[in-house]
């Protein structure tokens, strides 16, 4: 006999079920490129957030999607602002 | 639902497929699906030990019968299968189907 019954050849199969999840978007890579005390040029993106997590403090001004960047050359510092916010800023490097 | 597609021609069954689950409950407690796979099985055996019929594919679900010559004997046993498929429709028509095309 060629053909072995399976008995439940037409069942749905055990154990299998599908699932509706599964995808994720690709990671933002957010968070800090410029370290607290590194030099820094104008227009060099410090800090990649969403919403603020930092706050724009000297020399450091807001892009469209939060990211902070600085507006003149010089050393970038993370400071506290007010009781529980933090703020980041260049200080340009005396000549 | 289990779906039983027949084509014929000139009154003679070409090919046959039956595919899908059954699900009237769970894998291993599902009588429908027991009831065709049954018939299916003993169909294709038939076909193919006492009709000498090749063209059987037994796949995940699927059982594809091709018959491109018209041989008498094939073609009582796959009415008789229809049958009995048919005899499982009237009373379980919610688990499966059968469809008869005219080609």
């Amino acid at each position: 006999m060629r053909f072995v019954l399976d008995i439940q050849f037409f069942a749905s199969k055990k154990g299998v079920s599908s699932t509706k999840n599964g995808r994720d978007s690709a990671g933002r890579r957010l968070g800090a490129k410029k370290a607290d005390g590194e030099y820094t040029n104008a227009g060099s993106i410090i800090y990649r957030q969403r919403g603020t997590r930092i706050f724009p403090g000297k020399n450091v001004k807001r892009g469209g999607d939060d990211t902070l960047f600085a507006t003149a050359a010089g050393i970038v510092k993370y400071e506290r602002l007010g009781k529980d916010k933090k703020q980041v800023s260049v200080y340009p490097v005396e000549a | 639902m289990i779906h039983i597609l027949a084509d014929r021609h000139d009154g003679f069954y070409t090919a046959l497929t039956i595919k899908g689950h059954a699900e009237s409950a769970e894998y291993g407690q599902d009588l429908v699906c027991a009831g065709v796979s049954s018939i299916a099985f003993g169909l294709c055996n038939a076909l193919s030990d006492l009709a000498g019929l090749e063209t059987i594919q037994v796949e995940n679900n699927m059982i594809s019968i091709r018959c491109e010559e018209p041989d008498d004997l094939v073609q009582v046993i796959l009415t008789t299968g229809m049958i009995q498929f048919k005899t499982v429709e009237v009373s379980y028509s919610d688990y499966i189907d059968i469809q008869i095309t005219e080609v």
